[in-house]
């Protein structure tokens, strides 16, 4: 069995990863030269990438060992990197509250809710409960 | 899993929408247009009065989720 759709995202998504654990060092090296907020604000972005991920993928892994059809996958998947995307951008680059951040942040919290509703559905639907 | 269709999917949606709206609401409260008795006010142009527009908008957020979600679980049942 493959899992070629969330390994494509987890890749993604690891490559990424690196890339906010360096931008806490670049910004860290360079503090004096930096807006005061913005040390903290690029360990949140890295925090919460590492907060809302690993779950994401796990979700969405089950989601494909389920059978769920690809394009729904992808759909997850897509909107797990832009999602992430628009929150690491709003918080690193805008201090206080802003739209990138509030759609990246809540934006992963609805995509979280909606796989994690649709696996326990799948379970009720398959258990024969609905 | 047995492939979930269109209605499976309004209703998955509804219930997560309404999950995460509620939550939304219960942290920002209602939007302060929506609430009785005296609310909280500031100066125009102010970073308080921003302060009190952005939980506003927070709690509208909430409340498009979870209205969203309840209309979207009516009609995956009733499709």
């Amino acid at each position: 069995m493959s899992f070629a759709i969330t390994g494509l995202y987890a890749g993604i998504c690891g490559v990424f990863a690196v890339l906010l654990a360096n931008h806490v060092l670049y910004v860290r090296l360079r503090t004096a030269s930096q807006p005061k907020w913005r040390p903290d604000a690029v360990l949140r972005v890295q925090a919460n990438f590492v907060e809302n991920v690993p779950i994401a993928l796990i979700l969405l892994l089950l989601l494909e060992l389920n059978g769920t059809v690809s394009s729904v996958l992808h759909g997850f998947g897509i909107s797990l990197v832009v999602l992430r995307l628009l929150h690491a951008w709003g918080l690193s680059m805008n201090e206080g509250a802003n739209y990138p951040r509030l759609i990246g942040a809540q934006g992963t919290f609805l995509l979280l809710s909606i796989m994690g509703v649709a696996l326990i559905y799948g379970w009720l639907i398959n258990s024969g409960v609905a | 899993m047995a492939t979930l269709q269109l209605a499976d999917w309004l209703i998955i949606f509804g219930f997560a929408g309404i999950w995460l709206g509620v939550q939304i609401v219960a942290n920002g409260r209602l939007p302060r247009q929506l609430r009785q008795g005296p609310t909280p006010t500031a100066q125009k142009r102010s970073p308080e009065a921003f302060g009190l527009f952005w939980i506003d908008q927070y709690g509208y957020i909430g409340l498009t989720f979870a209205v969203g979600g309840l209309a979207a679980i009516v009609v995956g049942v009733l499709s």
